[in-house]
């Protein structure tokens, strides 16, 4: 068997890692990248975040910079590859949308995302910007079952998230809102 | 800086917030301003699509999903759902939770049509080990198919009013009445119709180059081909089921009588635009077809003021065209005047259509019960008498000596099925029928049967409490199962009397002297397998200890909330009639 073709990868705070290339083509952003520069991307590391990599699926808007991936965000994001290597690639259908999404999280993944809220965000960030759809999802269903059965106040507190709204406001959403209440 | 929720990306906020249920993402727009500016329309048309199946057809919901999607507040409709379905819920429960007004409730869920129906499919589905599972079952099942009914109803009604029902609409109203919750109703029917027609095209690129009479014929054996006309398989003609094109058109391998293969090829023809319909021969069914204005079936034009003729084909039987000639032979052998042939040999009417498959239906039910075909497994017989009697009231034929005789028969045969079964249909007939008899006979007596029906639905039920006298007489409880130790059918007691509360006349009758104990002993009221409800003295009673099978489980949901078979008993829906039981 051929020796799997190795890649390196450079994170924010200057640490270069090395992984299996099958491992970082869980990247789709990474594996666009491979595919266009070829050999030249095996010898030198590849900065994540690449400032002006012209490979973003998503363009970026201003406001959205590019996130720092340092570390231990990144070695946490290979590790996720890693387990997930083997995964059948994830379909493309048109119907999705008049599908009902689960937010069942499988049980390595779930152990996987017992992280601290920072690198829980920066995890879903990285994932975000690399295109690695199935552990943005992962991160997301991790975000939305910490929201799940919480009053507005009690995410405030768990998210730190100001109050911004006048009193107007809030009692006209709150008016909008009403069919939703328990009754 | 640590990132927060709150500074990630709209995209993803929006990606995490779709994995929330609808009714808490309100709660997350009270959180912040930028939570509140989330929600998009997509979202929630995402939610109108995924948390409901089944809607009214007044909110035209397959247009608003080709539409842009901000041409549809789509927040607002899933709310208007969601209210719907929690009355529903709020009103299945009130239903459970106590005897009265039971009618009331069920015509308030009825009223918001097929938006009703996710709900009550997810308390039909509740799990078995629901607190009141026999009850929520029975309840819902009931309402549902009252829901249905009145679907089937309506279009009945709208074609004796002369308005114009699509033929696949008229016939598969029948299927209505037996749907509960398996697929089949009007919409499915259309679909699948949509659906063969577009087989035709594709498995022919060239049919619709073709003349008339050459697409007919090869509609037929298209049709013939794939078993979706005639009766093939293992089905006998007169099975039930070969009357109902729901049924027919989604169990394979297809088998259907000869209306319903006509209705078949004629709708699915109409929309291969070919004009073919209905035309009922006696004892048989074909389809004619006509052509197109000034041309004539294989497709040239006619000589100007000529019309062309028709053709006929029996999709039933045979790829090929009937030559009229023989069915005018055919008639003849029947020792029919030919002054009537025009009319036999013509086009016969939605409604004249919907009255022969009622009494298909019937015929097949006299058939099923002279054979004593018990492995005849039609699971809703009930419904499908119960169809052909509506069907039959709401189009009555033309004035003939009989039709009185006739109405008055199916009026008794109707009032007798909505008491024993159908109590929740109390409101069709005040709709549908009262008008219809307004001048007759049978006005007066249907309106006072209708004014008790209500008045006990509205009336608290007297409540028997275990009095020491009670205690003495009655050994039996509500809920316990036995077998009849004379005539050994096997029955849930559903209540008592102290002593026999019935007439003399109907004392006599039974013979309720000849009991070794007389009429003051316990008196029980109960519910019988075969459905009947009996009137039994104690001393003809022995309890057992037994599995209470089927058909007791399926008709216990009516009084009783689950089985216990720790103690070998049902547990009581009744505490607000018998306190202690």
């Amino acid at each position: 068997m051929a020796e799997m073709q190795k890649i390196k990868l450079m994170s924010s705070d200057s640490a270069e890692i090395t992984v299996d290339r099958d491992v970082a083509e869980r990247s789709v952003l990474i594996k666009n990248m491979m595919e266009d520069i070829g050999e030249q991307a095996m010898t030198e590391a590849i900065p994540i975040p690449n400032v002006s990599s012209q490979y973003l699926v998503k363009p970026l808007q201003e406001t959205n910079l590019p996130p720092q991936v340092n570390e231990a965000v990144l070695n946490k994001v290979i590790e996720w590859c890693v387990h997930h290597k083997g995964d059948p690639p994830a379909t493309n259908d048109d119907d999705a949308d008049s599908r009902k999404k689960t937010t069942d999280i499988e049980e390595w993944d779930q152990k996987f995302m017992q992280v601290d809220q920072e690198m829980l965000f920066e995890i879903i960030l990285a994932a975000n910007y690399l295109d690695i759809k199935a552990l943005l999802d992962v991160g997301c269903k991790t975000v939305a079952n910490m929201i799940k059965g919480k009053s507005p106040e009690e995410i405030r507190k768990t998210f730190n998230i100001q109050n911004d709204f006048t009193p107007e406001e809030e009692d006209q959403i709150r008016r909008e809102n009403e069919w939703a209440e328990d009754r | 800086m640590a990132v927060t929720l709150n500074e990630l990306p709209i995209e993803v906020l929006d990606q995490i917030i779709s994995y929330i249920s609808p009714s808490s993402v309100p709660t997350i727009q009270t959180v912040s301003r930028k939570f509140n500016n989330l929600p998009q329309p997509l979202l929630w048309r995402y939610h109108c699509r995924t948390q409901f199946k089944y809607w009214s057809p007044e909110h035209d919901l397959r247009q608003k999903l080709l539409e842009a999607v901000v041409e549809t507040d789509w927040k607002k409709l899933f709310s208007h759902r969601f209210c719907i379905d929690r009355s529903i819920t709020r009103d299945i429960d009130g239903i459970l939770a106590s005897q009265r007004n039971r009618i009331e409730k069920a015509e308030r869920i009825m009223g918001h049509g097929y938006d009703a129906k996710d709900a009550l499919l997810r308390h039909l589905n509740v799990g078995d080990d629901a607190e009141d599972v026999l009850a929520r079952r029975f309840y819902t099942d009931a309402v549902l198919g009252g829901l249905h009914r009145s679907m089937a109803i309506r279009e009945w009604a709208k074609l004796n009013d002369g308005e114009v029902v699509p033929l696949e609409r008229a016939l598969a109203a029948f299927d209505m009445f037996v749907l509960r919750e398996r697929e089949g109703d009007f919409h499915d029917v259309a679909t699948r119709l949509d659906r063969i027609a577009q087989q035709v095209c594709s498995q022919n690129p060239r049919f619709m180059d073709q003349s008339p009479q050459q697409k007919a014929i090869a509609l037929a054996e298209f049709l013939r081909r794939n078993d979706w006309t005639g009766i093939s398989g293992k089905s006998h003609y007169h099975d039930l089921q070969n009357n109902f094109i729901g049924i027919a058109l989604q169990n394979e391998p297809h088998p259907s009588l000869p209306l319903v293969s006509v209705a078949i090829y004629c709708c699915v023809a109409q929309r291969l635009g070919i004009d073919a319909q209905p035309c009922g021969f006696p004892f048989h069914m074909l389809a004619i077809i006509k052509p197109s204005p000034g041309r004539t079936l294989d497709g040239r034009h006619t000589v100007s003021g000529t019309s062309s003729e028709p053709m006929y084909m029996d999709p039933f039987r045979s790829n090929q065209e009937v030559y009229v000639k023989d069915l005018r032979s055919q008639l003849e052998r029947l020792g029919i005047s030919p002054s009537n042939f025009p009319e036999l040999l013509g086009v016969s009417s939605t409604a004249e259509i919907v009255r022969r498959s009622a009494k298909n239906i019937i015929t097949s039910l006299q058939a099923i019960r002279r054979n004593h075909d018990a492995a005849h497994s039609f699971p809703n017989v009930d419904g499908a008498f119960y169809a052909a009697v509506w069907a039959l009231l709401l189009l009555p034929e033309g004035s003939t000596i009989t039709a009185g005789a006739q109405r008055a028969n199916r009026l008794s045969h109707i009032t007798e099925l909505i008491e024993k079964h159908f109590l929740t249909d109390t409101w069709l007939i005040e709709k549908y029928i009262l008008p219809l008899i307004e001048d007759g006979p049978q006005h007066g007596q249907l309106q006072k049967t209708i004014r008790v029906i209500r008045t006990t639905d509205h009336m608290p039920k007297n409540v028997k409490g275990r009095t020491s006298d009670s205690l003495r007489n009655v050994i039996y409880k509500v809920g316990q199962i036995f077998h009849h130790k004379r005539y050994h059918y096997k029955a849930i007691i559903t209540g008592w009397d102290v002593e026999c509360a019935a007439t003399d006349d109907w004392m006599a009758h039974m013979g309720v002297h000849e009991l070794q104990r007389g009429k003051y002993q316990g008196f029980y009221h109960v519910l019988a397998e075969d459905k009947s409800v009996r009137y039994v003295a104690e001393e003809n009673i022995a309890l057992v200890q037994e599995d209470p099978g089927e058909d007791l489980m399926a008709l216990a949901g009516q009084h009783f909330k689950r089985w216990d078979g720790t103690n070998w008993v049902f547990v009581s829906n009744m505490r607000d009639e018998y306190l202690n039981d």
